[in-house]
């Protein structure tokens, strides 16, 4: 799939957006494949896959929020708090687990939405908004959970985050559904036609009878719903509710979009960079963590990765330019 | 109506609604918490206003260039870090607080570089310089605080002088912005950049002397704050990034860039440190801090529109 994600038709000459990031990311494999035999191992790429769900799909989100010109900084927050939620009602309130899982999902996506009437309706720039979400949604967690963490999850719920299915962990195949409908959604409904739209320029999109507003305030409330799902895929890992889960998601998950070729911008995106993005972060931790490195040193070479994959993209765009 | 009557012109100020808020604060302090006029407590305020304080001035020159500098705290530690492992290592405090700054200032001066030269997005810019400068003085100071600093830098990192030299900086600032030909530029390139630059103003130049500027603050802030904790370390400032934007935006400066005031920010400033401290002298968990902080954000988003509302419609 190396289709062009230009809204403009592609020439024939023009590299497709992800070419910096695949280009890193083959790099970073062939080496890791040739310094670590170990790195191919089934059990290696099982651990990979299923360490990079949980942001994974809170970059799917991201790619929609990050298409329309925005941003989201919240969505770290969000999921610590959609995750006590869901620890409270199903472990002090005793609640069923599908009731659970849906009130969970209708928090992400109260969080979003409030993000996103803020942006839409109250002109709040969307940086200035989902700051001020990141500080409310982690308060809270804080303030609903106690500041205490929450286990005694259903067995159901641990499973899920624990086992595989057909080799792959089952959170990373609900990553990979989530990210193909993101990408459908995207490329192939009038709503993705409006997000890039909106992205490209407000007042043109505006202008020709789309609802910039609604448009704007769904992909913000998408971007919560989905920062709950992850918040569900962590608990589950985890086996364990807490108020700090998912701190630091907000950017892990903009690397990994803006790494992968969609442009800060808007106005165009791309959801298999985000795979690749997401993808490159995940051979980043495991190649510093094989050469016995820390978390520390997978943000150092993590913050040259995304200069080189941003440096690659302008490289790229001034070649399509002048072929 | 009279363009130019009392009310009008408040109404117009900038700073107005950040200097309400400030004052709503401290006047409900005062009304409910008497310890928060102790000496000890207003040299703590001061102490920790005069940090952030001193990132948010070069944080709103960047911003008012419509850029963004999120790589502020980063530079501060490592910047205190380079100073304090010098003073350890015998170097007379003067040369190695020089070299922290000069760190500082080489830091801001790369991000601008990447910022005009690569014409690379700032927030990416400085997000990765955030990580590298971040893991990078923790890679190279192996973790290990600096905690016995010379005499004169613990000194000049307490109570009230912290303070002093941010309202000196500020007001520097806010000079250069109201009257030198500089502070002009910087507006003129936020508004539009293309318009500055058609009018022969060297945009680039001046971008790069805002986030040089901006560096220079964080480090200035870094010597205070290992003086004052006696401690420095790579994790110092972590996360204030998201606090200083916030400060800066509280106080009045447009995110998109153009219009602003330094004095705004360092009034943002003062209001996050003072409802931090008041949050604690009432008792109130750190954690929950975030939703009153949110809140206070928020309330300054929605000053600024009907601001720009009123701008327009008058």
């Amino acid at each position: 799939m190396s289709a062009p994600s230009t809204t403009a038709p592609p020439r024939r000459s023009s590299l497709p957006a992800e070419t910096g990031v695949f280009l890193v990311l083959a790099a970073i494999a062939v080496w890791l494949t040739i310094r670590f035999p170990d790195f191919r191992t089934g059990a290696n790429l099982s651990v990979l896959l299923s360490g990079i769900a949980e942001v994974a799909i809170v970059a799917a989100g991201m790619t929609l929020v990050i298409a329309t010109g925005g941003i989201d900084i919240s969505v770290g927050s969000v999921v610590g708090f959609s995750g006590v939620v869901l620890g409270v009602l199903v472990v002090e309130k005793q609640w069923g687990l599908l009731p659970a899982l849906i009130a969970t999902c209708l928090a992400g996506t109260l969080c979003g939405a409030v993000n996103g009437v803020l942006i839409a309706r109250f002109k709040v720039p969307p940086i200035i908004a989902t700051l001020a979400g990141l500080s409310a949604a982690r308060a809270g967690a804080y303030i609903l959970s106690d500041g205490n963490s929450l286990s005694g999850l259903p067995d159901a719920m641990v499973e899920f985050g624990l086992n595989n299915w057909m080799g792959v962990p089952k959170p990373a195949w609900l990553a990979a559904g989530i990210l193909f409908f993101t990408g459908l959604l995207l490329k192939k409904t009038s709503i993705g036609r409006s997000i890039l739209a909106l992205g490209g320029s407000r007042e043109a999109t505006y202008l020709s009878g789309i609802r910039t507003a609604n448009v704007e305030l769904l992909v913000y409330a998408l971007c919560g719903l989905l920062a709950a799902v992850s918040a569900i895929v962590v608990t589950a890992r985890g086996a364990t509710a807490t108020p700090d889960a998912g701190k630091g998601f907000e950017l892990t998950a903009i690397t990994a979009v803006v790494m992968g070729g969609t442009p800060v911008s808007g106005g165009r995106a791309t959801i298999w960079g985000t795979v690749l993005g997401m993808l490159a972060i995940a051979l980043v931790q495991n190649g510093v963590i094989s050469y016995g490195g820390d978390g520390v040193r997978v943000q150092l070479v993590l913050g040259a990765v995304l200069l080189l994959s941003v440096e690659v993209d302008r490289w790229r765009t001034r070649r399509n330019l002048k072929a | 109506m009279d363009q130019n009557g009392l009310l009008n012109r408040l109404g117009r100020t900038r700073e107005l609604p950040a200097l309400a808020m400030l004052m709503l604060v401290i006047g409900w302090m005062a009304l409910k918490q008497p310890k928060f006029f102790s000496p000890e407590n207003l040299a703590t305020l001061a102490q920790d206003a005069g940090y952030l304080g001193m990132l948010a001035c070069g944080e709103a020159f960047v911003i008012l260039t419509g850029g963004v500098d999120l790589s502020v705290g980063a530079v501060l530690a490592m910047s205190a870090c380079i100073s304090g492992s010098r003073m350890m290592a015998g170097m007379a405090w003067p040369a190695a607080s020089l070299m922290g700054l000069a760190a500082g200032a080489f830091a801001g001066w790369l991000n601008g570089a990447m910022v005009t030269m690569r014409k690379l997005p700032p927030i990416l810019v400085t997000l990765a310089t955030l990580l590298i400068f971040r893991a990078g003085t923790n890679v190279a100071t192996g973790a290990v605080p600096y905690n016995n600093l010379p005499d004169p830098v613990k000194f000049i990192g307490k109570g009230w002088i912290p303070f002093s030299l941010f309202l000196v900086v500020l007001s520097a600032f806010a000079v250069a912005l109201a009257r030198m030909r500089f502070g002009r530029n910087v507006a003129a390139v936020g508004g539009s950049e293309q318009s500055a630059r058609l009018s022969g103003v060297r945009t680039d130049r001046v971008i790069r002397t805002c986030y040089v500027l901006s560096g220079l603050c964080a480090a200035l802030a870094g010597l205070l704050a290992a003086g004052g904790g006696n401690n420095a370390q790579w994790n110092l400032a972590e996360n204030w990034e998201l606090e200083v934007i916030a400060a800066v935006v509280i106080g009045g400066v447009r995110l998109t860039g153009g219009e602003g005031s330094v004095i705004g920010a360092g009034i943002g400033a003062l209001i996050i440190v003072v409802l931090r401290n008041a949050l604690f002298l009432m008792g109130i968990a750190p954690e929950r801090y975030g939703l009153i902080t949110a809140v206070v954000i928020l309330l300054a988003a929605l000053a600024e529109q009907m601001r720009v509302r009123r701008a327009v419609a008058a």
